[in-house]
């Protein structure tokens, strides 16, 4: 599976190292490392942890192709920060990541993830590397 | 009204009604009714929009969101620039230096989001999101706001806008 960076998980992680939600120390050690576990999916366990991995879940329902990765009590706010997926034809595309502060701020970040979801099928996004 | 998932083109008209209510950009507005049409992720968060209803802040979030797609589906040319990972600290700061310093022509001209709204055509949430965040930005927002403050495109130019 090829992990796609687009502009929104681009700019997400500026604005979230900007405002000091977790550490570069932190991306190292426990971001990025989980992130890097797309390129086995779905065969890793982490997948069937819905600790770690669950399907996108909008105001319209579960959300097809749309997934979020989690990770709890991250960084010096020790905060719950999601990582909207999309998987698309083979690929893993890392859309938006927030701090999940309450449970209409998810929905709203994954209905906004079936919006995306359209953008990459319609081939109108941006790419700005691989992971 | 109740508002389903799958928001037809009705509800569609019904929601943007609705907008126009609320004051939003007619511009804003046209635009989310077309996008709809393309996009079922819109039309939830078209959805999403009614359905919060008594939430302003909700509300004006999804506003955000929607001009965010909105300019997604618009947009014609795609950067193909990579950026390196050891920069990204760097690129942060700076571009929340330009946004800074943009915001502050704005005040010393006495031009509120609500006024540069008008001018624009760009809902105040996405006013709010655009200079309150350290997202690249867009060059057409740059663009639309230099037009709206009478700044030439140089002096709203950036290094990484795109």
């Amino acid at each position: 599976m090829r992990i796609i960076i687009t502009q929104w998980g681009l700019d997400s992680y500026l604005d979230l190292r900007n405002k000091n939600v977790f550490s570069r120390a932190d991306y190292f050690a426990d971001i990025r490392p989980a992130v890097l576990l797309l390129r086995d999916f779905p065969t890793h366990e982490k997948f069937s942890q819905s600790g770690f991995w669950s399907p996108a879940s909008g105001i319209g329902g579960v959300v097809r192709d749309g997934f979020k990765m989690k990770w709890h009590n991250i960084g010096p706010g020790r905060v719950q920060l999601r990582l909207a997926v999309a998987m698309f034809e083979g690929r893993a595309f890392l859309c938006d990541a927030y701090v999940k502060s309450d449970p209409k701020l998810d929905k709203r970040m994954m209905t906004k993830l079936e919006a995306r979801l359209d953008v990459i099928r319609l081939d109108r996004h941006i790419e700005r590397g691989e992971l | 009204m109740t508002v389903e998932s799958t928001t037809s083109d009705i509800d569609v008209f019904e929601i943007a009604a609705q907008m126009r209510w609320h004051a939003l950009p007619d511009t804003f507005i046209v635009d989310s009714i077309a996008a709809a049409r393309y996009s079922a992720g819109v039309r939830g968060l078209l959805a999403l929009w009614l359905a919060s209803e008594g939430d302003p802040e909700q509300q004006q979030e999804v506003i955000a969101d929607l001009q965010e797609v909105i300019d997604d589906l618009r947009r014609s040319a795609r950067p193909v620039t990579t950026v390196r990972f050891d920069d990204l600290d760097a690129i942060a700061s700076d571009i929340m230096a330009f946004k800074n310093a943009l915001l502050s022509t704005l005040d010393e001209r006495g031009i509120t989001f609500t006024e540069l709204s008008k001018r624009t055509g760009m809902p105040v949430p996405s006013l709010s999101r655009f200079f309150n965040t350290a997202s690249m930005p867009q060059r057409s927002t740059l663009l639309k706001i230099a037009k709206a403050v009478e700044l030439s495109a140089v002096e709203v130019s950036h290094p990484w806008s795109y």
